[in-house]
């Protein structure tokens, strides 16, 4: 089944040799909500008016802009996120079926990208009177001096799961569900595994809108 | 004015403000006698920093499509076989994200408070369909959030961006 769907731009970070380039990226996707620095934060967007009721039936399929070949690990966290789509989506009240019958189509499938974030130094220096506030940029009060009234600037690698939902009928893409985290560093407490589960329950509380 | 240097002054003016969404646009031909539209392919956007990701999906490709349909159905345009019309239309667009500092400072460490923004692009060109020269431009940008609605954004956005745009006249 061909469906009417292209990635563009930013071509390094979406060709498909970078797409789960590595199992350390699949689970980093995964995902950062465990790293502790950044929480996962789930969106979605979709065909306003498509009909996506329950009732319908869906398969899991593999989306076409995974990579072909995967590494043992990398094709492991992929069934977990196809497995846990499928009971999320089971719980929802749509009906697994082949996906020759499939009324929806879910795929999963990964990108990679750097991010900057900026971090306070006043943490680091014992005042706690700088804060570094989105969307409004304060003067730096005059008893901080040196380095209590700088902010480090430091770049991460973000990964983020996808997961599109295709209406085999209109072979459309009709939802489009993702979320970001930074990529897990060693050491944290929480598994690839349970960080990718984590990450597609996330995106799929989301669906149906 | 260049189109590169439009689009830096749109960002420039953007950063640290934060408003709604900033955007310009240039008439650089006649649209006097035209009257029907089709669009065309869709490029990624390159330009400043933007470029096109995952967002730029067939869903929100529609959507502006859409959008821009019902502002040129309103200006008295109708939308014919890309052969017949008058004018080609097509649109990119993009994200990037942005660290913001006093004095606009470079480096890994800056004086004073700092913060990361994502912005969001759109560019909207009209073409003629034999030159394929560009008679009028529209762009605009602001800034994303995690729960930002976007279909009533880009709506919005595509609104803003073609008020300027001219009603047809014979």
């Amino acid at each position: 089944m061909a469906f009417k769907h292209s990635r563009q731009g930013n071509t390094a970070s979406l060709a498909p040799s970078s797409l789960l380039g590595s199992a350390s990226m699949l689970a980093a996707l995964l995902l950062c909500s465990g790293c502790g620095a950044r929480p996962l934060h789930a969106a979605a967007d979709w065909e306003r008016g498509a009909d996506l009721e329950p009732s319908k039936t869906f398969a899991v399929a593999r989306s076409p802009f995974l990579p072909k070949e995967l590494t043992g690990e990398q094709a492991a966290l992929l069934a977990i996120v196809e497995n846990t789509t499928k009971d999320e989506l089971n719980k929802k009240g749509y009906r697994e079926t082949a996906a020759a019958q499939a009324q929806l189509i879910a795929t999963p499938s990964f990108i990679k990208r750097k991010r900057s974030d900026t971090v306070d130094a006043s943490l680091y220096c014992g005042s706690y009177d700088v804060k570094v506030m989105q969307g409004a940029l304060s003067p730096p009060a005059p008893a901080l001096e040196g380095t209590c009234e700088e902010t480090y600037i430091t770049q991460y690698d973000e990964g983020t799961l996808l997961i599109d939902m295709y209406d085999t009928q209109l072979s459309e893409l009709v939802w489009h569900g993702w979320t970001s985290a930074e990529l897990p560093k060693a050491g944290s407490s929480v598994t690839p595994q349970q960080l990718v589960a984590r990450a597609t329950i996330d995106i799929l509380a989301k669906f149906p809108p | 004015m260049r189109w590169s240097g439009c689009l830096t002054l749109l960002v420039a003016l953007g950063c640290g403000s934060a408003p709604a969404l900033n955007t310009q646009h240039e008439a650089m031909g006649a649209l006097t006698g035209r009257a029907t539209y089709a669009f065309t392919d869709t490029p990624g956007l390159q330009e400043q920093g933007f470029t096109t990701g995952h967002l730029f999906n067939p869903i929100m490709q529609r959507r502006i499509r859409d959008a821009l349909s019902r502002e040129l159905a309103a200006r008295g345009y109708v939308p014919s076989p890309p052969d017949s019309a008058s004018m080609l239309v097509t649109f990119s667009a993009g994200s990037r994200q942005d660290v913001v500092t006093q004095g606009d400072q470079k480096g890994p460490i800056v004086q004073g408070t700092a913060y990361t923004i994502d912005r969001g692009a759109l560019v909207l060109h009209f073409l003629d369909p034999q030159s394929k020269a560009v008679i009028w431009r529209g762009w605009g940008d602001g800034v994303m959030n995690a729960d930002d609605d976007l279909d009533q954004k880009v709506r919005a956005a595509v609104h803003q961006i073609m008020a300027p745009f001219p009603t047809k006249t014979s």
